[in-house]
């Protein structure tokens, strides 16, 4: 981050954000400043993200309260950051949670561009899906499935070299 | 129940790393299929190689590509098409990435076994035609083959599409080809078709009989992305020289000349170091090919005014093990060329060269890194 004025806080500052059910967080304004999205919103004293209830937001905070101190990752370290499937501790118990939390904290991520959340819960999502077959990997994301049972055989075919990897 | 968007979906298949995991992936639903078959056949013989593919490959072969296969007998996979165009999502094709994999295909087909019939003339005619087809097919169809290398077989099969790509202005950033036999007609369609090509990023053309530096040169003055240009083992004359400098004076994108083992004239090099003089976008230059004293001294002097140049390779290999040897054992003592009374002429110009190469990086451009073995 550059020291630019309009970016720089000090540590006492504090921004109120408002979840769309009305739920009011007070935050240390470093948050902000580090995602864009956030930063967009501080223009007042408190500023309301609608599409996140409270419940997710806090979790989301939670994480963004963590890892204050992280170094920022630059823009074009897209092929680095998946290669490095690593998660760390903390992280990996931060996303224990129920399914579904897991996947509004996804969406919130995506939502609010804090990217190193969303990638996190990607590899998080990713990994639920290793070995598990295409009927198991349907009920666990509420997918149907929409192919013709001939056409299903086809692609089954023409991929198959693809299970032997 | 949560449902995560199409977006977030895109994402987490990004980070999948097997195989066996996309493979599931792909057969959970139709938009599924949409995400996933992409990734799955972007560059699938990279890894490991499997005949299955090949068959795959085979079956999307246009009457044209097939017709070059009739004289070896091979015959084709029957059954349905493929569905879908897989080969339309390679991104990258590698000299490598066929072999094997046609090989295996090859042997299930019961037509020769890659251990006993590797040295069999029919047998290598078969695996290199197969082989044509199968690039000049990946070239035809895909939109997205961004990187691509082919090396010395018959490209007479897929000049056609190599061309025709060009023209098009593909998905293709990369192309790099070696040991191959182009003829002068060759070199022209290329040439032509570089002209009118506003796509390509890097272009490495290495071990050419045809002296065509100078053609190549000229297709390129005013490329409009051109960032890299690599003419390895070149016969570079006069011409040819005259032509690169020019791509120097007039092209502005091209960051990265590599003029490895090319043999240079000592006019070339003076025009290149003349146009280096006045060049303020290349940042790396490799000149590894025997520029002889003066070259180097000219190139030396074009580093006074040049200030975009952060990488400079003169890996020249003119003195023997010997001379090269008394540097080594020398290089630290500032005060040896005062010292020396042995020695040949030739090892003192290149002591003198070394300190003026330093002397310019210690006080003119802190920020080269100059590369001279001997």
């Amino acid at each position: 981050m550059d020291n630019g004025t309009s970016n720089s806080a000090s540590e006492n500052e504090t921004i109120t954000l408002k979840s769309c059910d009305g739920i009011e967080f007070h935050i240390d304004a470093r948050i902000a400043n580090r995602y864009t999205l956030l930063n967009n919103w501080n223009g007042g004293e408190s500023a309301c993200i609608p599409n996140v209830n409270g419940k997710v937001l806090e979790k989301v905070l939670e994480w963004c309260e963590h890892h204050i101190n992280d170094p920022q990752l630059n823009c074009g370290d897209d092929d680095s950051r998946r290669r490095n499937t690593i998660i760390e501790e903390w992280d990996e118990n931060f996303l224990s949670c129920d399914q579904d939390m897991l996947f509004e904290i996804i969406l919130a991520a995506n939502y609010l561009e804090i990217k190193p959340l969303l990638d996190l819960g990607c590899k998080t999502v990713a990994n639920m899906m290793k070995s598990k077959s295409p009927e198991e990997i349907r009920s666990a994301f509420n997918i149907d499935n929409d192919y013709t049972p001939e056409e299903e055989e086809q692609f089954r075919k023409e991929n198959e070299w693809a299970e032997d990897y | 129940m949560i449902r995560l968007s199409n977006e977030c979906f895109l994402e987490i298949f990004s980070y999948l790393k097997q195989y066996e995991t996309l493979f599931s992936c792909l057969l959970v639903s139709r938009q599924w299929f949409r995400f996933v078959a992409p990734i799955l056949w972007s560059k699938p013989l990279k890894d490991f190689s499997d005949a299955r593919i090949i068959r795959i490959y085979l079956s999307l072969l246009n009457i044209e590509e097939q017709v070059s296969l009739i004289p070896f007998d091979i015959i084709l996979p029957n059954g349905p098409k493929p569905l879908i165009n897989y080969a339309s999502f390679t991104v990258s094709y590698e000299n490598s990435h066929l072999n094997e994999s046609i090989e295996y295909w090859i042997e299930k087909e019961g037509r020769g076994s890659r251990n006993f019939s590797y040295f069999d003339d029919e047998y290598y005619s078969v695996t290199q035609t197969i082989k044509c087809s199968l690039i000049a097919m990946l070239l035809r169809t895909s939109e997205r083959l961004k990187s691509v290398t082919f090396k010395g077989y018959d490209y007479g099969l897929f000049k056609k599409t190599l061309v025709e790509s060009l023209y098009r202005n593909s998905a293709i950033k990369e192309i790099r080809l070696d040991w191959l036999n182009f003829d002068s007609d060759d070199i022209k369609a290329i040439t032509d078709a570089l002209f009118k090509n506003t796509s390509l990023k890097s272009l490495s053309i290495r071990y050419i009989d045809n002296e065509c530096g100078k053609l190549l040169a000229e297709a390129l003055y005013e490329h409009s992305v051109l960032s890299s240009l690599n003419f390895c083992y070149f016969n570079l004359g006069d011409e040819d020289g005259k032509a690169l400098a020019n791509v120097l004076y007039k092209n502005t994108t091209l960051t990265s000349l590599d003029l490895y083992g090319s043999l240079l004239s000592v006019e070339s090099v003076k025009m290149l170091a003349k146009a280096l003089y006045n060049n303020s976008s290349l940042t790396s230059l490799n000149l590894d090919n025997q520029l002889g004293v003066e070259g180097v001294k000219l190139l030396a002097t074009a580093l006074h005014k040049n200030s975009s140049l952060t990488s400079l390779n003169l890996d020249a290999n003119q003195l023997g093990d010997e001379g090269g040897k008394a540097i080594d054992d020398n290089f630290e003592s500032d005060d040896y060329l005062s010292d020396s009374d042995g020695g040949s002429e030739e090892f003192d110009a290149y002591w003198k060269i070394e300190r003026m190469l330093r002397n310019i990086r210690k006080k003119i451009r802190k920020d080269i890194k100059i590369t001279f073995a001997y």
